[in-house]
């Protein structure tokens, strides 16, 4: 167990310095640079000066060695469009993003298990076929045409719902504007995960049908319900746990366009913004905090692992 | 007599074939579906340039929003340009798009996977570590940067997609030349002496194939979203060129006014990766027996 831990926590900080490798040799092989900023009336020795200056003239290692120990102190430069240190730029949007994808992960958990594990139930029956057909479509239905198509209906039709940003000015009821606004987009987000849950929870659940341990429950005299709810339940939740683990990485993604679509003022829409202004500091700025926070949400949930699967907590 | 007999058998062999593959479609009509929109909008997007029809960035502002007419099979868009043809054309640049980002990831996920599993030991360790490493990091914000360093184009798009997607196809080709390197048909091609190439070329990776195509076929359609999402952002496929991304993107400041817009390039999206992943799906049931349908 504390063996397991330890190599969650080593694996974590590799990826950590997998995404921090990435982000460099972005910058280092990036077009442009120094030449496109020199004044052609500038002499050499001034290039050079300038060069040495920022640190340029160094072999890329020194540069690398650099340049990870600012970034890890939290001196990620500063953003070209908005002239402000990255950092706080980018941790003041973080709340809204892990707002959004908390609620779009809640949402695809609390009803993707139910409606995966009652289609395992009643396997070929109508509500199981529409179940599967709409999970289906889920996952191909890309997330800003489901977005737009809400939109339409729910905003523009409708007019229930309102179509942008975190909260009205001057709203008398705060949590409920609040998730008046959150509706929508964790909806749109949760999509494609969700279509996701509902079909993992399916075909395990149809796997474990099979298992001896369950026949055995079963002609104990257990009646069905029981027998899910004790014994399936607990064996189908590690699977599931670990599509959250792999779907995580795509959900911040997600949220990037869904975020840009209705004016969420998350970090996604932000390194939208970023990737439209050109601001190089900016973009890999927000590239590196959620990635940070990907990882970090990754080691929870591998640290949860021994909570509900005892074969790696007795492991030594 | 001795041809007729030979015709007889590979008669009932072709019939027995087509006898798997109809009983698969005939379960799934989705994938039914999928192949026939894919047989028609393939070829389509081949030879629109030879067909009689409007070009795509002629702007007529006499006649925007216009509906289905005889010239505008579709209507016309906010600039009076035809909607049909820009369709179709955006839908030349997805599967362009879709295919060859598919091939190349195919090409280096095959590559990276049959090296580690071959070789197994650190080599085996640093590559797959490095796999799931990159499983790990939300690329879409790294595909957001190289975007908007290296600028839009399809060259770099497509590579970009190609290099933080492989890593599917690298696990898969690992694990199946895992699974038949120890078996007795690569013991005898190694004791008649092939060489390490000529062992995973001609004898691992035909093994691996049939889940690669099926990984390929449900890639395609993956990366047609992540092509749309970025057109759609304004960091993919730069107008005038259209995609079915970026007109969905125009159709958001129409809503109100032409919400037909915002349908069609979302239909054409859903539909396409929806067939191409009912296609990997049919692909698993007639490549691998286990998956057939019986009766």
């Amino acid at each position: 167990m504390f063996r397991y831990i330890i190599q969650r926590l080593l694996a974590s900080i590799a990826v950590l310095f997998l995404v921090l490798t990435v982000t460099f040799f972005l910058i280092q092989f990036a077009p442009g640079g120094l030449d496109r900023l020199m004044d052609p009336n500038m002499t050499p020795e001034d290039a050079q000066r300038i060069a040495r200056n920022l640190g340029l003239d160094q072999p890329a290692h020194v540069q690398y060695g650099r340049w990870l120990t600012r970034t890890l102190q939290g001196d990620l430069g500063r953003s070209l469009s908005y002239g402000r240190p990255v950092l706080p730029m980018v941790t003041e949007r973080l709340p809204a993003t892990l707002l959004l994808a908390g609620a779009a992960l809640a949402l695809s958990v609390i009803a993707g298990i139910p409606l995966g594990a009652y289609a395992a139930l009643k396997q070929n029956s109508l509500i199981d076929h529409l179940i599967s057909f709409s999970s289906f479509v889920g996952l191909a239905a890309p997330n800003f045409w489901v977005g737009i198509l809400a939109i339409i209906l729910f905003s523009v039709n409708l007019g229930w719902l309102p179509t942008s940003g975190m909260s009205e000015p001057g709203a008398n009821n705060l949590l409920l504007d609040r998730s008046l606004h959150l509706i929508m987009p964790a909806l749109v987000l949760a999509t494609s995960f969700l279509a996701q849950i509902i079909r993992y929870t399916r075909s395990t659940w149809l796997e474990l049908f099979r298992m001896d341990y369950v026949n055995v429950a079963r002609a104990k005299g257990l009646s069905p319900f029981p027998v899910q709810a004790k014994h399936v339940f607990r064996n189908a939740l590690i699977p599931i746990v670990t599509v959250i683990g792999t779907f995580l990485p795509l959900l911040v993604g997600g949220a990037a366009v869904v975020e840009t679509l209705f004016s969420w003022p998350g970090m996604g829409s932000l390194a939208v913004d970023a990737a439209l202004r050109r601001d190089t500091p900016l973009i890999l700025g927000v590239t590196v905090v959620v990635s940070i926070a990907v990882i970090l949400s990754n080691l929870v949930i591998d640290l949860l692992y021994p909570l509900i699967d005892p074969r790696i907590r007795d492991a030594t | 007599m001795n041809t007729n007999f030979t015709n007889n058998a590979t008669h009932t062999k072709k019939s027995k074939q087509e006898n798997v593959l109809w009983r698969t479609l005939k379960k799934n009509t989705i994938a039914l579906f999928g192949i026939v929109f894919l047989a028609l909008i393939i070829p389509l997007v081949i030879i629109e340039p030879l067909l009689p029809l409007p070009d795509a960035n002629d702007i007529d502002l006499l006649h925007i929003f216009a509906g289905p007419s005889r010239e505008h099979l579709l209507g016309t868009d906010e600039n009076g340009r035809d909607v049909f043809v820009r369709l179709v054309q955006g839908g030349r640049v997805s599967l362009a798009v879709g295919f060859t980002t598919a091939f190349l990831t195919v090409i280096l996920g095959t590559l990276l996977g049959s090296i580690a599993g071959f070789m197994g030991g650190i080599v085996d360790q640093i590559i797959m570590r490095f796999t799931d490493g990159m499983m790990a990091i939300p690329v879409f914000f790294i595909v957001l940067a190289v975007v908007a360093l290296w600028g839009s184009t399809l060259p770099v798009l497509v590579t970009v997609l190609a290099l933080t997607r492989w890593m599917g196809v690298a696990r898969l080709v690992r694990s199946e030349v895992i699974r038949y390197k120890g078996t007795e048909f690569i013991t005898a091609a190694k004791s008649i002496g092939a060489s390490n190439l000529r062992l995973i070329t001609h004898h691992l990776l035909p093994q691996a194939m049939s889940s690669i195509i099926v990984a390929t076929s449900i890639g395609i359609g993956s990366v047609m979203l992540v092509e749309a999402a970025l057109s759609f952002l304004g960091l993919g496929i730069q107008p005038p060129t259209s995609s079915w991304g970026n007109m969905l993107s125009n159709s958001q400041f129409y809503i109100w006014t032409a919400p037909h817009l915002a349908i069609y390039p979302g239909l054409l999206i859903l539909f396409s990766v929806l067939s191409f992943n009912s296609l990997g799906d049919i692909l698993r049931d007639l490549l691998d027996p286990r998956y057939r349908p019986k009766g």
